[in-house]
């Protein structure tokens, strides 16, 4: 199987050739909300930090911003930074060049003088740099070029009956083939951590899942909560999720069957091909966000209660398998997998179907949330800010 | 072939998931593989929520994908609805699960 897709110098394949307006904290993000309004083929993305952190959030969040201007679905980067933040947009700028060959122009407001000048000379270069991006061609990529990540948000007791298996079948699939799959949440590992653990390729690997588990339901109690206070959210519970291991056991569906190969930090990068974890949050937003700086071109993601979310930088193919939630959010969800609870479609013959699906979106497609320009993002703090 | 309204994932399991919403005092007809069981409902369910296979004794465990979901925190009868109200998760000691 192969999909059209953009083949950078680096080797890897884009499904989308955006050029990226990035702020490199808080106070410079509506400069790039500006720029981005005024040049078609941009796409930006608000950071809500920089600034006043620990080291920890600090170190996070220059993965983060260093991991979405790298990924492949970015043919070239718009920096804007303010000047006394603590990740400069000379040095971002410079971490980028390191890691990748794609264009990459910066600017800072206090240098400029002020948001009018700043604007209008990063709105001349990300219209040279999108003058660029729009010669290239999309050419055929194998499927084994393909980083997908799999995520769920506002599960149902559908969720873990037909989406999530038919995902995981997905997932089995690409693996099979070559591709990519991460999936991520550790907080909806916990309760099926011994289930996913026997996936494991190596018992290092092993022991790092059931190590994780333990480490964030730790870090919950220090901040005085019980995550099976919290969790199952009271969408899951009136959809018919009563227990963090009810829900954690359909979550888990969606990474397939195939043997775990490496386990990844928040943004971290993958040395593997195959299937991969990613150590995030449950908040769904997060997790994607943490996926796509992790070098994910594509995104699946199951719904029971229904989302409108989207990223910025990779397209995220939203499907559930709530007739109910189909009927009424089809304007938001692009794919309909009801057919596996009524009984009509098999999992593998769906999952076919959404395979073609995904093709079709790394191919060009839109999602419904590109369409309407959505660009959620959050990014993970360990510590307050000080 | 029976109109089915519910699901059961896997035989170890004493709950099955509901298809649409159920009314106290329907007959509930579960599906798993090519197996039918009928289960007369004895409350309301919402769907795609668990209804009881077996009456589930105070503090027993509650199946569903073969697995541990909880424990019941009263006495659940047969047909009943099972939902946070009912039951609860259960702690894990992880160094157990350590190789």
């Amino acid at each position: 199987m192969q999909f059209m897709g953009y083949r950078r110098q680096d080797g890897k394949a884009g499904t989308r050739n955006h050029v990226l307006i990035l702020p490199t904290c808080a106070c410079a993000s509506e400069c790039c909300r500006i720029v981005s309004s005024q040049v078609k083929g941009t796409v930006n993305v608000i950071f809500h930090s920089g600034c006043a952190d620990v080291r920890s959030n600090a170190e996070l969040n220059k993965r983060m911003l260093i991991g979405l201007a790298c990924n492949p679905n970015v043919y070239g980067v718009v920096i804007i930074g303010l000047g006394c933040e603590t990740l400069s947009h000379a040095k971002l700028k410079e971490e980028i060049k390191k890691l990748s060959a794609k264009p990459v122009a910066s600017f800072g407001i206090q240098e400029e003088g002020g948001t009018i000048n700043t604007a209008s000379k990063a709105i001349r270069a990300a219209l040279a740099m999108t003058t660029e991006a729009s010669h290239i061609q999309r050419s055929l990529c194998d499927i084994s070029d393909i980083v997908l990540g799999l995520e769920c948000g506002g599960s149902d007791g559908t969720s873990g009956l037909a989406a999530n298996p038919v995902l995981g079948c997905v997932s089995d699939k690409l693996v099979d083939s070559g591709a990519t799959t991460i999936m991520s949440e550790t907080t909806e590992w916990i309760g099926a951590e011994h289930i996913l653990a026997k996936r494991a390729a190596t018992p290092e690997i092993h022991n790092k899942i059931i190590d994780l588990c333990h480490r964030y339901e730790i870090h919950l109690k220090q901040a005085g909560q019980n995550c099976r206070d919290g969790q199952p959210t009271p969408g899951n519970k009136a959809g018919g999720l009563s227990t963090l291991e009810e829900k954690s056991l359909g979550c888990i569906k969606k990474g397939g069957t195939r043997p775990i190969v490496e386990v990844l930090e928040q943004a971290e990068m993958p040395k593997c091909k195959g299937a991969i974890l990613m150590d995030t949050p449950g908040y769904d937003i997060a997790s994607v966000t943490a996926m796509v700086a992790g070098g994910c071109t594509a995104i699946i993601f199951t719904t029971g209660c229904g989302t409108p979310t989207g990223n910025a930088i990779s397209p995220v193919l939203k499907v559930t398998a709530n007739e109910q939630t189909y009927k009424s959010m089809r304007d938001n969800i692009d794919m309909d997998l009801s057919p596996v609870i009524t009984g009509t479609q098999n999992i593998e013959e769906m999952a076919d179907r959404l395979l073609q699906d995904l093709i079709y979106t790394c191919s060009g497609r839109l999602t419904k949330a590109e369409i309407f320009g959505f660009s959620d993002i959050a990014v993970d703090q360990y510590c307050r800010y000080v | 072939m029976k109109k089915i309204n519910a699901i059961i994932i896997n035989e170890k399991d004493n709950v099955a998931t509901v298809l649409n919403s159920i009314k106290a005092g329907e007959i509930v007809i579960c599906k798993h593989l090519s197996v039918y069981e009928e289960i007369p409902s004895v409350t309301d369910i919402p769907p795609y929520n668990k209804i009881s296979r077996e009456t589930i004794n105070k503090d027993s465990l509650v199946m569903k994908y073969g697995e541990i979901i909880g424990k019941a925190t009263e006495n659940i009868p047969k047909g009943s609805l099972v939902s946070d109200k009912n039951i609860m998760s259960i702690p894990r000691s992880y160094d157990e699960e350590m190789l």
